[in-house]
C-alpha cells in the first residue's frame, strides 16, 4: 500500500499502544510500592523479596513449568505426526478434516474447558496434573501443526523427490531430508506451546480440580482473597516471564508470523 | 482411507479423542433429560433447546448480543486505524508496531483482568491521577459497571480484530487505489469506494471471530462487571455448577457452537477471496 | 535412521512422558483418601492421626460443594471421607450417595452439643456429623456508615450507602435475606413471597455496587462499607480492622454447617470412621477451628477456646439469636423458578 498521510491514524495507533500498556505498567509500579494503595509511599523491593521467600510462589511456578514442558513436548510430537503425514497429501484437505484440526482453536475456551471437564469426569480420571497436561497439549497441538505445515510447505519438494529417486525409503527421507529442515519449526512450536500452556487460565480452571495450582490459578485465587501486595509482586514476575517468552519467540526466524497467527 | 498415511491417522485420533469426543459428549448431553435431583437420563428430548428460547433466556441472549456487538463495533472503530497504520508503514517500523501491539496479549488473561481491576479501583492509578489533577471530587466508578465490562472486552479482544483487517489491507493491490486516483477520485472517495469494499470480508470475518467468543465470556462480566449482569456464558457455567443442570448448560453450549459453525461456514465461502485471514 | 528406529524413538518418548504422568498422578491404594477444602485440615493434625492409627491420609481438594457432587455423580470412586455442607448432605442423602454412620465406632460423638443432634437435613447423625458451623449476616464499616443498634436486613436492601454495598453472589442467600426482611421463612416457596422478594432485590440491584462471594477484600480496601457476608469472612475482616463489625440482622438469618461424611462407594469405611472419631476429639477439633473464625459444634472445644472468641456474638450467637437462625433446605422444583427469577434479576 502507498501511504496515505493522515496523521490522525498514527496518533490513534500510538494512543492505543499506550492504553494497552497502561494497566500493565500500573501493575509493575504497584509491585514496587511500599503501600500499593498509596503512590506516595515510596518504592521498595520488600514484596518481591517476600514473594521469593514464600512457598506459595515456588510451588505453583514449578507446577506451571512441569505442565508446560510436558504439554509442549506432547503437542509437538503429536503435531509432527500430523504435519508430516498430511504434508504428503497433495490435494487440499476436505472441509471436515480442516474443521477437525481447527476445532481446538475455534471453540470458545469456556466450551473447550467444560467439555474436557465432563469428558474427564465421565471416563473417571482424577482431575489434576494429568488432565491439565492433556488439555493443554490438546489445544496447543493444532497451533503447532499449522507452524509445521507452513515450514514443510516452504520445503522444496524437489529435495524429497531427489532423495526418492536416489532410492531412499520414506523414513530415510524423513530423517535425512525433512527433519533437519523443520528443526526451527519444531523449536518454535515447542516454545509457542509452552507459552500457551504457561499463560492458560480458563482451561486449567476447569480441568485442574482443586488440588493443583498453576501460576495463573494462583493469581485468580489471590484476586478472590484480596488485592494483596504479594499479588502485585506475583503479577510483576508473571509479566516478566511472559514478556521474555514472547521476545524469545519473536527473536526466532518467522517468529513474528507465528505469534500473530496464533493470537 | 489409503489417502492419508498412518502418522496422519495418529493425529486425527488425537483430535477425535481429546477435542471431538468431549465436544460430542456435550452435544449428546444437551438432548438428554435431567431429573430434579440432577441426575441425567438417557432419554432423547429437545426440551433443553426449547428452554433456551424461553423469553427469559432470549432476553439474556439479546442483552449479551447487544453488549458483545457494541464491544465488537468499538473494537472495529479502534482497530481499523490501528491496522491501517500498520499496513501503510513498512519494514522495521511495521515490525516494531506489530510487536508492540501483541506483547501485552501474551501475558495471561487473568493477569490482564487483574491489571484492569487495579487500574480502575477506588485506589487505582486512574482515580488517583484524576483526583490529584482536581478533575473529579470523588473516585469515579468504572469497576463493577457495564463500562468496566466494555473496557475489559475491548482490551482483551482488540488484536484479534486488528490482524484480519491488517492482512486484508496488506494484500490490497495498490494499483487499484492508484487507478482510482488517476481517474480523479479524491482521497476520501478512494478510501470509501476502493479500499473499504476490498477489505470488507476481512472486517466481517474478524468481527465474527471476536464477537462469538465474547458471547461465551464469563470471567469479564463477573470480575469487572461485579456479577450484576449475566452473559450467556455465565448462565451456561452456572447451569453446570450451581444448578447441576448439565443438559440445559450443554444446550446453551450447543447453541453457541451452532452460531460458530454458521460463521465458519460463511468464512469458508469467502476463503478464496480472503485467503489466509484466519490461519 | 530406519523406520524401526523412528518408531522406537517415538515409543520411548511416549513411554517416558506417560510414565512420568503415571507416577505423578498415581494414587496409592493403601491410603485413606480425604476430600477437603483448601487450608482446612492442618498438616500437623494429619501427621498426628497417622502416628496414632498407622493410617496414611491423602488429601484431595475441592473448591465447591457442587464440584464434589459433580465428581460423585460422574462416578469418581475412591474417596473415603468427604466434607459436604448442610444442603449438600441433604442432596447426597437423596441421591443415596452416603454410607450410614456406625455410632458404635464414634465414641466422641458425646462431645457434640445436643443442639446439633437433630438438624433438619440429617436427623440423629445418620449420615453426617457437623464439623464446624457459621452464619450469614452483614458486616459494616462503622467508620464510614453510622447505624444504630438492632439493625435488620433493611440496611442491605435500603442501604444508606448503596454505592458501597455488596451482596453475596449466591441466589439462595440473597433470596433468604429478602425473605427474612419480611419475616418469611428463608425456604419460602409460595408465589406471593417469591414475588415480594424478587421486587425487593430488583429495587436494590440497580443501586448496589457488586455481587460477590468474596466481599472481605473489598471491605478491607474500603471499596465496600456494607457487605452481605458469611460469618467466617466477616469476623476475619473485623479482626483485621476493628472498625468493621459483623452481626446477624434482627430478623435472623441463615445458619450453615460443614460436615464429615463417608461416600457409599468407600472401601475403607472402618478407617473412615476412625478419621471422623479422631476429629471429634476435642483437642483435634480445636486445632481445626482455631484462628479460622469458624464456630465448633463440639461442647468441649467451646469450653477450651479463648474467652474473647466464645463471647463474640458474631461467632457464637446467644441463644435467643440462635433461635432465629434457619438452614437453607431443599425447595424442590421451586429452585428452578428461583433460578429463573435470579437470572431475570441479573439481566434486567
Amino acid at each position: 500500500m502507498k501511504p496515505v498521510r493522515n496523521p490522525l491514524v498514527a496518533i490513534v495507533f500510538w494512543m492505543v499502544i499506550g492504553l494497552l500498556y497502561l494497566p500493565l505498567l500500573n501493575l509493575i509500579m504497584q509491585a514496587f510500592l511500599v503501600d500499593p494503595r498509596n503512590i506516595g509511599s515510596g518504592f521498595s523491593t520488600i514484596w518481591l523479596r517476600k514473594l521469593f521467600a514464600s512457598d506459595a510462589f515456588w510451588r505453583p511456578l514449578v507446577t506451571s513449568i512441569e505442565i508446560g514442558v510436558l504439554a509442549a513436548t506432547t503437542a509437538v510430537a503429536v503435531a509432527t505426526f500430523g504435519a508430516v503425514g498430511l504434508s504428503r497429501v497433495r490435494s487440499t484437505l476436505p472441509p471436515a478434516v480442516q474443521t477437525l484440526i481447527l476445532l481446538p482453536i475455534l471453540l470458545p475456551e469456556v466450551i473447550t474447558g467444560l467439555s474436557l471437564l465432563i469428558f474427564f469426569l465421565l471416563i473417571r480420571v482424577e482431575l489434576g496434573f494429568f488432565t491439565v497436561v492433556l488439555a493443554h497439549a490438546s489445544f496447543s497441538a493444532s497451533f503447532v501443526y499449522f507452524i509445521l505445515v507452513e515450514q514443510l510447505r516452504k520445503l522444496d519438494p524437489q529435495m524429497e523427490e531427489a532423495a526418492q529417486d536416489l532410492g531412499a525409503r520414506g523414513s530415510q527421507i524423513f530423517w535425512k531430508v525433512t527433519f533437519p529442515n523443520i528443526i526451527p519449526g519444531l523449536m518454535g512450536g515447542w516454545l509457542l506451546a509452552f507459552t500457551l500452556s504457561f499463560d492458560d487460565f480458563l482451561i486449567s480452571f476447569f480441568t485442574s480440580g482443586a488440588g493443583l495450582t498453576t501460576l495463573p490459578l494462583k493469581i485468580y485465587s489471590m484476586m478472590r482473597i484480596g488485592i494483596s501486595p504479594e499479588l502485585n509482586a506475583l503479577s510483576f514476575v508473571m509479566i516478566c516471564i511472559s514478556f521474555s517468552l514472547v521476545i524469545t519467540l519473536l527473536s526466532k526466524e518467522q517468529g513474528r508470523e507465528w505469534v500473530l497467527k496464533s493470537s | 482411507m489409503k489417502r492419508y498415511p498412518g502418522t496422519a491417522w495418529f493425529f486425527f485420533g488425537w483430535l477425535v479423542i481429546l477435542t471431538l469426543l468431549p465436544f460430542a459428549l456435550i452435544l449428546g448431553m444437551s438432548v438428554m433429560e435431567r431429573t430434579i435431583q440432577g441426575t441425567i437420563h438417557f432419554t432423547f428430548t429437545l426440551e433443553n433447546y426449547l428452554r433456551c428460547f424461553h423469553w427469559l433466556y432470549a432476553k439474556v441472549f439479546g442483552k449479551t448480543v447487544l453488549v458483545a456487538a457494541t464491544a465488537t463495533f468499538s473494537c472495529l472503530l479502534i482497530g481499523f486505524p490501528v491496522a491501517y497504520h500498520l499496513a501503510r508503514s513498512t519494514g522495521a517500523r511495521r515490525q516494531v508496531g506489530l510487536v508492540l501491539l501483541f506483547i501485552p496479549f501474551w501475558t495471561n488473561f487473568i493477569l490482564r483482568v487483574h491489571a484492569m481491576v487495579s487500574l480502575f479501583g477506588n485506589h487505582g492509578l486512574l482515580n488517583h491521577m484524576l483526583l490529584e489533577l482536581g478533575l473529579i471530587e470523588e473516585p469515579i466508578q468504572i469497576l463493577y459497571t457495564r463500562t468496566g465490562v466494555y473496557f475489559g472486552l475491548i482490551y482483551n479482544y482488540l488484536p484479534f480484530l486488528v490482524i484480519p483487517i491488517f492482512s486484508a489491507l496488506e494484500k490490497l493491490d495498490p494499483s487499484f487505489r492508484e487507478a482510482a486516483m488517476d481517474l480523479g477520485a479524491n482521497r476520501s472517495q478512494t478510501f470509501w469506494r476502493v479500499t473499504l469494499p476490498n477489505v470488507r470480508e476481512g472486517v466481517v470475518v474478524g468481527s465474527l471471530f471476536v464477537f462469538i467468543p465474547m458471547l461465551g465470556e464469563y470471567v469479564i462480566p463477573d470480575l469487572l462487571g461485579g456479577a450484576k449482569e449475566v452473559f450467556l456464558g455465565n448462565v451456561m457455567v452456572s447451569q453446570f455448577f450451581t444448578m447441576q443442570d448439565w443438559p440445559f448448560g450443554a444446550a446453551i453450549a450447543g447453541l453457541l457452537s451452532l452460531i460458530l459453525l454458521v460463521a465458519l461456514f460463511m468464512q469458508t465461502r469467502w476463503q478464496r477471496r480472503v485467503q489466509g485471514v484466519l490461519a | 535412521m530406519g523406520s524401526q528406529k523412528f518408531i522406537t524413538l517415538v515409543a520411548a518418548v511416549v513411554i517416558a512422558v506417560g510414565g512420568f504422568l503415571f507416577v505423578r498422578g498415581r494414587h496409592q491404594s493403601d491410603v485413606l483418601r480425604v476430600v477437603t477444602w483448601s487450608n482446612y485440615l492442618p498438616e500437623s493434625s494429619l501427621a498426628k492421626f497417622t502416628q496414632e492409627t498407622g493410617i496414611r491420609v491423602e488429601l484431595s481438594y475441592i473448591s465447591s460443594n457442587e464440584e464434589l457432587l459433580a465428581k460423585l455423580k460422574a462416578g469418581v470412586t475412591g474417596y473415603d471421607v468427604i466434607q459436604p455442607s448442610d444442603y449438600m448432605v441433604r442432596q447426597m442423602v437423596g441421591l443415596g450417595m452416603l454410607a450410614p454412620l456406625d455410632h458404635s465406632l464414634l465414641k466422641n460423638l458425646i462431645h457434640i452439643d445436643s443442639y446439633y443432634r437433630d438438624l433438619p437435613y440429617d436427623k440423629g447423625f445418620k449420615f453426617s456429623i457437623p464439623f464446624n458451623w457459621g452464619t450469614t449476616g452483614i458486616a459494616i464499616n462503622s467508620e464510614k456508615v453510622n447505624v444504630g443498634e438492632n439493625v435488620g436486613w433493611d440496611i442491605l436492601f435500603k442501604s444508606p450507602d448503596p454505592k458501597h454495598t455488596s451482596f453475596l453472589d449466591d441466589m439462595r442467600e440473597v433470596f433468604a435475606a429478602a425473605f427474612r426482611r419480611k419475616g418469611k421463612s428463608v425456604n419460602s416457596t409460595d408465589p406471593a413471597s417469591l414475588e415480594e422478594a424478587r421486587a425487593t432485590i430488583a429495587q436494590a440491584r440497580s443501586q448496589i455496587l457488586v455481587f460477590t462471594s468474596e466481599p472481605k477484600p473489598l471491605l478491607l480496601s474500603g471499596e465496600v462499607n456494607i457487605a452481605h457476608i458469611y460469618s467466617v469472612d466477616g469476623l476475619a475482616a473485623a479482626a483485621e480492622n476493628p472498625k468493621i463489625k459483623y452481626f446477624i440482622p434482627k430478623e435472623g438469618g441463615v445458619v450453615w454447617t460443614d460436615n464429615l461424611a463417608i461416600p457409599k462407594a468407600s472401601a475403607r469405611v472402618a478407617d473412615a470412621h476412625r478419621f471422623i472419631e479422631f476429629f471429634l476429639d476435642p483437642e483435634n477439633a480445636l486445632v481445626v477451628v482455631k484462628d479460622k473464625w469458624l464456630a465448633s459444634p463440639n461442647k468441649e472445644v467451646v469450653a477450651r477456646i479463648p474467652d474473647g472468641e466464645r463471647k463474640n456474638k458474631g461467632l457464637y450467637p446467644p441463644d435467643d439469636v440462635k433461635r432465629g437462625l434457619t438452614f437453607l433446605e431443599d425447595i424442590g422444583e421451586t429452585l428452578l423458578q428461583l433460578n429463573r427469577l435470579w437470572t431475570d434479576l441479573k439481566s434486567s
